[in-house]
């Protein structure tokens, strides 16, 4: 006769899949002999699917909050041959060479406003904290910052996380940090070295140098800006059609 | 050109972290709708699919049909896609174009065969009990989900959530179930 412990790793084994043949055997004479075991069998089986359907419907919802984060926050970019690169490459040595020249044409606070207007903190869709995790880590205490606006310590430690461990999305958020803080020459360094590279949040990248340009007077970079953002990918397309029209 | 994320195990995957979940839904996401839109259902369909054949993937895994991944995670995702996709033509009525009948049989569907891609409804004792389950404490709901959905023996959960010994764990485990047992009984007289 199985002992209660013997009974309750039978119907464990059972539900993890994991019953062997012998005890297969011994599981299926219990179920017709032993009323009790058969009830308790039965409870843990609904529980175990009443829980299972409750992690089905809180994933689909998870799903649909993902789907939503892509659709509303990072509009689709456009499929570009890889020639693009090289074109963009290129883009941004005559963009360096325009700007020197732009830059001599400092004009009023006007720009100040634009920016204003357009600036909007690109919210943190890349790492995602989950509420009630112990996991502690350099990124998730800069990503806790820089939600919580704290963008100081957000620089702080983004900066201290090692190379070896720096997701490819860190230059970028750690550049909408030095905006927040008024460190536009940083901010610029780091998106021109997102966009140089092609890396993911080229096309933000593109937007906010523009607008960090804007800050710095620099009007013919920003348009040169606009402009490959407008050719080459799909974000913010209304907001930069109506900043450049502005800006010409 | 975005920098390729490092490879999704399959343990990663069961521990179900937010991240992991996320990574997993976008890398595969542009790949399934592509050769979703084949089929000419709307791009709301295509999604609402791509999430269903995600959850039934996330479901088989946890009830030990995958013991390891012997296909990438896109070729699973077909597989269910696939019978999901024909299961909504059949109900709007469309007809299956002969190339795309489901007899052809590709490598997504030996990888699924045993997989259950229909959802169980839920019997009358099941609701009730996910009703009153959902009335319990936030440590019951947890240490249950873990041992019978996460499938986590008694001593993995006192690892994990810092308890004394098993024998811990076996009464608290035993006390949320008597008073989901009880609650049940208060609410069926």
């Amino acid at each position: 006769m199985p002992s209660k412990m013997d009974k309750e790793l039978l119907i464990q084994h059972y539900l993890s899949n994991q019953l062997t043949d012998e005890q297969r055997r011994l599981f299926n004479q219990l179920l017709a002999s032993d009323a009790d075991f058969k009830e308790q069998f039965e409870f843990e089986k609904n529980l175990q699917g009443a829980i299972r359907n409750k992690q089905n419907i809180d994933l689909k919802s998870k799903l649909i909050g993902f789907e939503k984060e892509i659709t509303e926050d990072i509009p689709a970019k456009q499929i570009r041959p890889s020639y693009r690169k090289w074109a963009m490459a290129a883009s941004i040595a005559v963009m360096a060479t325009l700007g020197w020249l732009g830059y001599t044409n400092l004009s009023g606070p006007n720009f100040d406003a634009l920016y204003d207007t357009n600036f909007q903190e690109y919210p943190n869709t890349a790492y995602t904290i989950t509420r009630g995790d112990n996991q502690e880590s350099i990124e998730r205490d800069a990503f806790v910052a820089y939600e919580s606006g704290n963008y100081e310590i957000a620089v702080e430690k983004m900066q201290q996380i090692p190379l070896s461990q720096k997701e490819e999305y860190v230059d970028f958020y750690l550049a909408q940090s030095h905006m927040h803080l008024g460190n536009h020459a940083r901010a610029k360094d780091l998106f021109g070295k997102i966009i140089k590279g092609n890396a993911k949040f080229a096309a933000e990248s593109y937007w906010y140098a523009a607008l960090v340009s804007l800050k710095e007077g620099d009007k013919q970079t920003a348009i040169e800006q606009l402009r490959i953002l407008l050719d080459s990918y799909d974000y913010q397309k209304e907001k930069a059609t109506t900043l450049l029209k502005e800006l010409q | 050109m975005q920098e390729k994320q490092p490879h999704i195990t399959l343990e990663q995957l069961k521990q179900g972290s937010d991240k992991v979940l996320k990574q997993v839904y976008e890398e595969n996401r542009a790949k399934f709708l592509n050769w979703a839109r084949r089929y000419h259902l709307s791009e709301e369909e295509n999604i609402d699919i791509y999430q269903d054949a995600y959850v039934i993937f996330y479901d088989n895994i946890m009830s030990g049909k995958v013991e390891r991944f012997t296909s990438s995670i896109s070729t699973y995702l077909f597989g269910i896609g696939k019978y999901l996709i024909f299961s909504q033509m059949k109900k709007n009525k469309k007809t299956i174009r002969s190339e795309f009948d489901l007899a052809l049989v590709g490598e997504e569907d030996e990888v699924t065969a045993s997989f259950e891609m229909e959802e169980q409804e839920l019997t009358t004792e099941q609701s009730l009990l996910q009703k009153h389950f959902g009335t319990l404490g936030a440590k019951c709901q947890e240490l249950l989900t873990l041992f019978y959905y996460r499938g986590f023996t008694i001593q993995e959960i006192m690892q994990l959530e810092n308890y004394n010994s098993e024998n811990v764990v076996k009464a608290a485990k035993s006390r949320c179930m008597k008073t989901l047992r009880e609650r049940i009984k208060t609410n069926a007289i």
